[in-house]
């Protein structure tokens, strides 16, 4: 999935949730963000943070998959907030129905 | 609902020569100014069209010219005078099809229009071929939904998101005189289109006022905002719900910017009663199971997010993962986790 590049605030907020529901290593994190950001090789980055290639790979699927969907929320606030006076107050949510589970 | 349901029976073939003809079009064309003839086609210059895809997904164009090879162009185009030759305005599908299918000339309406009545009708068509398109959607994913049996497959279907799929679906369920701004041409805007369908929920009267007003003043002042302007005089000051959200993205703000312990400690009591909210999300986190999973949810029902309460929902609930099961709430912690975000 090629998400395009990842600005320094999108990563700060997907690193902070990504080391907590992925349980992933800060070393980890580092070589994702060397390929998603920097656009360097899985091998490079992997021997850079001295871990495997595989885990970086599944690192960066981790992380693409957060970020497309924290970019999806973003767009969708966005288009919002656009239709709305204020950003941060209350919208009207007609599809969204708050569940026992977030 | 749509002009389709009032053609006759085996007209289909020509749904796409027909459609997207509003009432607020053909109104411009059925008095005794307009006259009816063939018009050769060389002799139409296309005017510059807001619609930009002229391909539609049931009736594509070669399928059109094969119609009207078959039976000829049964709706008129409608056309505008310019010097010795004509203007289009409406039906360049029908113009595409008819020169792909090798006419020399097209049934056509004529009329002479100023730049600024030319315009109007332009608009006024596509406003309803957006309205046609959308409710014509909703009823295709409506059919989806009942042969796939689920939103995620429907989802994965049409490659779109959860909150796009619902937002095209409460078209099939709008009311009365929400609907009739889809019907009757007046607009295709979403957001005015879920505006007016709270606002009749709490008030049918007031909302048939509003649409007929949108419907009389078409194109004049800012619609959203007049529809706004009803909805807030409409809507209850605050329910509860509302408020805390309120509460929640104020607090945001405060936290993007203030010192964390600072804010926690002089809550307003709105604020505090809101952040009972945030206790839950944290006790979540706290006994997660799989928090990576509740967190994609989290975004995909939009509970979570990227600023404002679903942020701040967020925050509490990664803090909840970070304490884990004997984890004691501390809010300061929860406002300094957004800041560093």
């Amino acid at each position: 999935m090629k998400l395009g590049p990842l600005d320094p605030g999108e990563f700060a907020a997907l690193h902070l949730i990504a080391v907590r529901i992925g349980r992933l290593s800060e070393a980890r994190i580092a070589a994702a963000r060397l390929v998603i950001q920097e656009g360097k090789t899985y091998k490079y980055a992997a021997e850079l943070h001295h871990v495997t290639a595989q885990a970086v790979w599944n690192t960066v699927a981790r992380m693409n998959a957060l970020l497309s969907a924290y970019r999806e929320a973003k767009t969708l606030e966005a288009a919002e907030a656009g239709t709305r006076p204020k950003r941060g107050q209350p919208r009207p949510r007609t599809a969204q129905k708050k569940t026992g589970a977030p | 609902m749509s002009k389709k349901s009032t053609k006759p029976a085996g007209a289909n073939i020509f749904a796409g020569a027909i459609e997207g003809l509003g009432d607020s079009v053909s109104a411009f064309f059925t008095d005794d100014e307009a006259q009816q003839f063939p018009v050769a086609l060389d002799l139409i210059d296309m005017r510059p069209q807001i619609r930009t895809e002229l391909e539609d997904e049931d009736n594509p164009l070669p399928e059109l010219a094969a119609s009207i090879k078959a039976v000829g162009v049964i709706s008129p185009i409608f056309l505008r005078r310019k010097g010795e030759r004509y203007e289009l305005i409406a039906g360049e599908r029908r113009v595409r099809a008819a020169q792909m299918a090798g006419l020399d000339a097209i049934p056509a309406m004529v009329r002479d229009l100023t730049d600024q009545q030319a315009e109007d009708i332009q608009a006024a068509e596509n406003i309803q071929r957006k309205n046609l398109t959308n409710m014509e959607l909703a009823r295709r994913l409506q059919k989806d939904l009942e042969q796939l049996g689920s939103i995620d497959a429907v989802m994965a279907k049409r490659n779109k998101s959860r909150s796009w799929v619902s937002k095209i679906l409460s078209l099939n369920k709008l009311p009365e005189q929400t609907q009739r701004l889809v019907t009757e041409g007046v607009t295709a805007d979403l957001a005015i289109i879920s505006d007016v369908r709270q606002i009749e929920a709490r008030d049918p009267f007031v909302a048939k006022e509003l649409v007929d007003d949108l419907k009389r003043n078409f194109g004049k002042g800012d619609s959203r905002e007049k529809v706004q302007r009803v909805r807030a005089r409409i809507k209850p000051a605050a329910n509860k719900a509302k408020a805390a959200r309120h509460d929640l993205g104020e607090l945001y703000a405060q936290a993007r910017t203030g010192d964390a312990k600072a804010i926690a400690a002089a809550l307003t009591p709105e604020q505090k009663k809101a952040c009972e909210e945030l206790r839950e999300y944290f006790e979540q986190g706290c006994n997660a199971a799989k928090a990576g999973r509740a967190v994609f949810e989290g975004f995909d029902s939009r509970v979570f997010g990227t600023a404002g309460a679903g942020a701040l929902r967020l925050a509490a609930f990664l803090r909840g993962v970070d304490a884990g099961q004997s984890g004691r709430f501390q809010l300061a912690e929860i406002l300094r986790l957004v800041q560093s975000a």
